[in-house]
């Protein structure tokens, strides 16, 4: 009835064992329950929570790492948006400068060709009142001599006129002044 | 420097010139002298307002034709003649030099030169009292004349043609508004004169140094006669000037002619008048001291196109005793003008210059010849000016104000202080507009009060430099179109960003 | 003859002889007037000067280099 197969022989040496030990089938079975029980009863409070808070902590890294990302793409931003209204400020004030300027220089222009100009006919203003200076001094010796020729013939035309002249003129005149009238 | 072989030749040449004939003409004997006025017996066949030779060289008008006597006025010597010298008719009535060679001269009312730059030789000349153009000689006035002067242009437009009295008190800028007008012909193709009756010599020069350094002399000619010139050349000063205008105005060109001033024309009338005991009438003038001033200011006019379209534009002024527009001679030149420049000294005082008062000034003929962009901006100006006005004497009570009234006065007042312009400081027709379109605009909200002027100024600047496009796109002819008008307004607001910045611009309402 | 004829006043500058004294007298006849009165004035130093109630005609060298004068 026992055939001697090795696998029968260690059970056999297990069973002689585990009596030697004191220990049953039974008792086994038993420690093998509570293992259960106590694995169960572990995972459902103190595994669970563990592992809750754990994935927590994750998330709210994850969070923080993303607010910080997006922190640092809005500073970037702004540098250049500061950038650009800097560089636009720039344009504006070279724009307004050059405006200024270029007011200024018409401005000082005018200014210059009015001087000029001014200067140009007070010149000329000059000139002409010299010229005229000379004129007026040449129409003053005109005069005078007019003036003493005009005695020396006065003069001479009342010593000299002779009788025949006089009756002459008178004619002329009284022949003159007929015609006219019957004109 | 004297050649004096010139002089010979010039002696010689003159002496050849003399007519050798005897001399017949009608003569009488002075039998009374004194203050000017000569009375002679004599002289028969006399005709009114003929030039008379006294001996001596001296030079009289007729005026008086008497039944055994006339009375005449001296221009010269009048301390110099006698009794029982000897008077003679000379056939012609009292000539004005004419022509070209007068524009840049400054002249007496008989032609003569005062300024030193030697002899006029025109060999042209009219007579001083001339007929006024006929009625179907005449045309319509549809050309304007700018003054450059924005309240002036903008509400009292004056067209070619046209006779517009100045009138107002002492020391109120009647005679700047005159030289502006003068100044702002510049290149307009318009030949001014300037008459100056009895002025002190002072202001006259002062006149004609400011009419040289504009430049304006060179198409302007200054008639004048002093307050110490014998009261016949006051008396003839403008009848001259008149006559010269004509000369061009016949020819199809458009004069200017400032008579300055009428009331020392009358002045000077009335002493004439009453030293040659003429009746005298209220405030002593004569009777006909109306007919005086018409029958000068008939004489402008504009002519119809086959006349040659020629113009005599005249502003004549008067000046007025406090205030008085009321007295005789004024009332007679605002009756027989074709409208008034009322000037007022309080708002001269009151820094508003030049001092226009907008309500009584009226142009009876101008708005027609205005230019069309003008008369189309313009249209409002005057109600709300007088909106403002009303306004402001209402808000002397010192009540509060809502926004809305706040805001109609604060436009009110920079409305008249864009009116606001320096002497010599003329606007061009574009700039004109381009101001009336900004201060009736939103845009003028933004500047501070006490800044019209300065934002003006600068304004005007601004678009002449950076933006010649948009006043090249004005036609003043035209209508402005909304679209160049957002332009404008555009370019307004950025130079007030330019140079108020945006940051108190609106506190101030 | 004729009443009221006015005086025609003859200024001369020296006696004048009979042929002039016609002539002046047909000239003031001419122009409605009988009488004549001459004056002897050297001053005039030639010509004639007629003058007759308002009307003058002057001849005289004075007047002549008076015109002259003027012109120069």
């Amino acid at each position: 009835m026992f055939d001697f197969t090795p696998e029968t022989m260690l059970l056999s040496a297990l069973t002689d064992m585990f009596d030697q030990m004191g220990i049953t089938w039974s008792s086994i079975v038993l420690h093998l329950i509570n293992l259960v029980i106590l694995t169960v009863g572990l995972y459902l409070l103190l595994f669970k929570p563990v592992k809750k808070m754990i994935r927590e902590r994750q998330e709210k890294v994850k969070k923080i790492e993303k607010e910080n990302a997006d922190l640092n793409e809005e500073v970037k931003e702004l540098k250049n948006s500061t950038q650009q209204v800097l560089s636009e400020a720039k344009k504006e004030a070279a724009a307004i400068h050059e405006n200024a300027v270029k007011v200024a220089n018409q401005k000082a222009g005018d200014i210059m060709g009015d001087a000029k100009a001014r200067a140009k006919a007070l010149i000329e203003r000059t000139e002409t009142e010299m010229d005229e200076e000379r004129k007026k001094l040449q129409s003053d010796v005109e005069k005078q001599i007019a003036d003493v020729s005009l005695a020396v013939a006065e003069k001479v035309i009342g010593r000299d006129i002779s009788k025949a002249d006089n009756r002459r003129l008178i004619e002329e005149s009284l022949k003159e002044w007929s015609e006219k009238e019957n004109d | 420097m004297i050649d004096l072989n010139d002089i010979g030749r010039g002696l010689k040449e003159k002496i050849s010139k003399v007519k050798e004939s005897g001399i017949q003409r009608s003569t009488g004997r002075i039998v009374y002298s004194g203050d000017g006025i000569i009375k002679i017996t004599g002289l028969s066949g006399v005709q009114y307002n003929e030039l008379l030779d006294v001996r001596g060289g001296y030079q009289a008008l007729a005026l008086n034709l008497e039944h055994d006597s006339v009375g005449a006025v001296l221009f010269s010597g009048e301390d110099k003649v006698r009794f029982g010298d000897y008077v003679y008719s000379t056939g012609t009535t009292l000539e004005m030099k004419v022509g070209e060679e007068l524009l840049g001269r400054i002249v007496d009312p008989l032609g003569n030169a005062l300024d030193g730059l030697g002899e006029i030789v025109t060999g042209k000349s009219r007579p001083v009292e001339y007929p006024a153009p006929a009625i179907m000689d005449r045309g319509k006035v549809n050309k304007p004349l700018q003054t450059g002067i924005l309240a002036i242009d903008s509400m009292i437009p004056i067209g070619r043609g046209q006779r517009e009295l100045i009138i107002g008190d002492r020391q109120t800028g009647k005679t700047a508004i005159a030289v502006d007008t003068i100044l702002n012909q510049k290149g307009e193709n318009v030949i001014c004169i300037y008459v100056s009756i009895g002025q002190k010599a002072s202001s006259l020069a002062k006149t004609v140094n400011t009419l040289r350094s504009g430049g304006a002399m060179e198409y302007t000619c200054v008639v004048c006669s002093t307050a110490d010139d014998a009261v016949p050349l006051q008396y003839i000063a403008p009848y001259s000037g008149c006559a010269l205008a004509e000369y061009f105005m016949y020819q199809g060109k458009d004069v200017l002619i400032v008579y300055d001033d009428l009331s020392k024309h009358a002045v000077a009338y009335r002493a004439m008048s009453l030293l040659l005991k003429r009746p005298a009438g209220r405030e002593a003038y004569p009777g006909d001291v109306f007919y005086l001033h018409s029958r000068l200011l008939e004489r402008s006019a504009k002519l119809s196109e086959a006349k040659g379209g020629g113009s005599i534009t005249a502003l004549p002024i008067v000046e007025t005793l406090a205030g008085d527009i009321s007295a005789y001679i004024p009332t007679n030149v605002i009756s027989i003008t074709d409208g008034q420049i009322y000037l007022e000294s309080e708002l001269f005082n009151s820094g508003v210059r030049p001092a226009v008062n907008v309500g009584l000034s009226v142009s009876r003929v101008g708005g027609s010849a205005q230019r069309k962009a003008i008369r189309k901006i313009s249209g409002q100006l005057r109600i709300n000016l007088a909106q403002y006005r009303e306004l402001a004497i209402f808000m002397q009570f010192g009540s509060d104000l809502d926004a809305e009234t706040q805001k109609t006065l604060s436009r009110g007042a920079k409305l008249t202080d864009t009116l606001k312009q320096r002497q010599y400081l003329n606007y061009s027709v574009k700039e004109m507009i381009v101001l009336l379109i900004v201060s009736q605009s939103e845009v003028i909200d933004g500047i501070p009060a006490k800044k019209v002027t300065e934002y003006n100024d600068g304004l005007l600047d601004y678009m002449r430099m950076n933006r010649q496009d948009l006043l090249d796109a004005i036609d003043p002819d035209g209508e402005i179109s909304e679209e160049l008008r957002g332009k404008i307004l555009a370019a307004a607001e950025d130079y007030l960003n330019y140079t108020v910045g945006d940051g108190e611009a609106h506190t101030d309402v | 003859m004729i009443k009221d004829s006015p005086v025609a006043k003859i200024v001369v500058s020296e006696k004048p002889d009979d042929d002039i004294l016609r002539m002046v007298a047909e000239f003031v006849k001419a122009r409605g007037c009988y009488k004549t009165e001459y004056i002897i004035d050297p001053d005039i130093l030639g010509g004639i000067i007629i003058r007759i109630g308002d009307k003058v005609y002057d001849g005289s060298v004075r007047s002549r280099l008076e015109t002259v004068r003027r012109a120069l």
